[in-house]
């Protein structure tokens, strides 16, 4: 069964079948699935063989039954959601979906970098959403099986076949720019103070005095690992509302200028994975699929949905994650 | 097979001290962490190098290039 885009019937049989499902699709069509063994998110968005696309009609399936050994579906809200390492298997990973904007979200991206066992078995997944023009007016949601959240994460925990580990990667086309060192006082989403150079700003008046491209995310560098922070100007409120967190004593920088054809870039990117044909999970995110205008661009034959924010381990922006099973 | 856990530059890399350019993204992810957590207190260089060498040792074909890198180096 390849990963792809199937209509409702379809998926609908496939649940019926017993299979173990990773849905992703708009809530009118996830809202009709029976229970089962499936954990889904919306967002119409999503990354095809034909080309980005946004459709309300179809269901994105990652199916793995005949990957894992074992699996467990768990929800978690903001008060429990740190146990999902503990809870997790020896050998295999948890697929996550976040419902984005909630306060499950916001801690998990916050504290999940400084958990100790973070880093022991894969965390991947994703960040449910809307409608691009439904934001900020319908909640994004989360289900286990037929059972549907706004305020809860749902997991897989999935066990895998001793002989078998589960990889996440990252293809991300941004880096750091040659600008100022960003830094800020404290974690969060809503950080506008910042400091750079010794001086305190307001990281919105910064970014437009300087005249920033305002697609451009900050990018932090994680021992090698370039980690965006996307953000949405408000003109209104004068504020850039960050999409990840940001965090103390980490310098961010702009990224550098987006003059470079996005497909080309990630094709030399993907080329480089040698176990590209066992990925079993991926995602894109919003801003890239806006930012570089990949509706109708097929892009390395890549698949899956085009979100409000990815999750390899942390909650990243702007960002291809994938994970593969070897 | 990795090298021992007493080899030198076992401590330089839990410790951030040395920039490798690092390719595994769990191995980037993981140094960055025990980097901060040794320099706050919060973690001591033996758990950090036994935690790292655990991490390396489950994905040791998708470090091969970054061992190489730290050990040659």
């Amino acid at each position: 069964m390849s990963n792809q885009l199937y209509r409702l019937e379809e998926v609908i049989q496939m649940i019926e079948q017993g299979k173990l499902l990773m849905l992703a699709g708009d809530e009118s069509q996830l809202d009709q699935l029976p229970d089962g063994k499936w954990v889904g998110g919306t967002i119409p968005y999503f990354m095809t063989k034909d080309g980005g696309m946004f459709t309300e009609d179809f269901i994105y399936v990652n199916d793995i039954t005949d990957k894992v050994t074992d699996f467990e579906i768990k929800h978690y809200n903001a008060n429990n959601i740190d146990n999902i390492v503990e809870q997790s298997y020896e050998n295999g990973f948890s697929f996550l979906i976040l419902p984005g904007l909630t306060d499950v979200w916001s801690r998990y991206a916050l504290e999940s970098p400084e958990w100790e066992d973070i880093y022991v078995n894969p965390v991947v997944g994703w960040v449910s959403g809307v409608k691009y023009e439904d934001f900020g007016k319908i909640k994004p949601k989360t289900y286990a099986g037929n059972q549907s959240f706004t305020d809860q994460a749902v997991v897989m925990h999935a066990k895998l076949p001793d002989e078998k580990v589960a990889r996440v990667e990252t293809i991300n086309v941004y880096e750091q720019g040659s600008g100022d060192e960003i830094y800020f006082d404290q974690k969060g989403f809503g950080n506008n103070e910042c400091v750079i150079d010794g001086k305190r700003f307001d990281l919105y008046q910064y970014l437009k005095t300087n005249k920033i491209d305002e697609t451009l995310p900050l990018v932090a560098n994680y021992a090698g690992a370039n980690i965006n922070v996307g953000s949405i100007w408000d003109k209104d409120r004068q504020r850039a509302d960050l999409f990840a967190p940001v965090f103390p004593e980490t310098p961010y920088k702009v990224a550098k200028s987006r003059d470079f054809d996005y497909a080309r870039e990630f094709k030399c990117h993907i080329a480089k994975e040698p176990s590209r044909e066992h990925i079993v999970f991926s995602c894109n995110c919003l801003f890239n699929y806006v930012n570089f205008g990949l509706e109708g661009k097929n892009i390395a034959d890549v698949s899956g949905p085009v979100t409000f924010g990815e999750i390899a381990y942390h909650v990243l922006n702007l960002t291809f994650v994938y994970m593969v099973i070897e | 097979m990795l090298p021992d856990k007493t080899h030198p530059e076992w401590k330089y890399l839990v410790k951030g001290e040395k920039q490798y350019a690092l390719e595994n993204f769990v191995l980037q992810l993981k140094v960055n962490q025990t980097a901060k957590d040794i320099k706050s207190g919060k973690l001591s260089v033996d758990k950090a190098i036994d935690d790292i060498y655990a991490l390396c040792l489950k994905y040791r074909h998708a470090v091969m290039k970054d061992m190489k890198k730290i050990f040659n180096s």
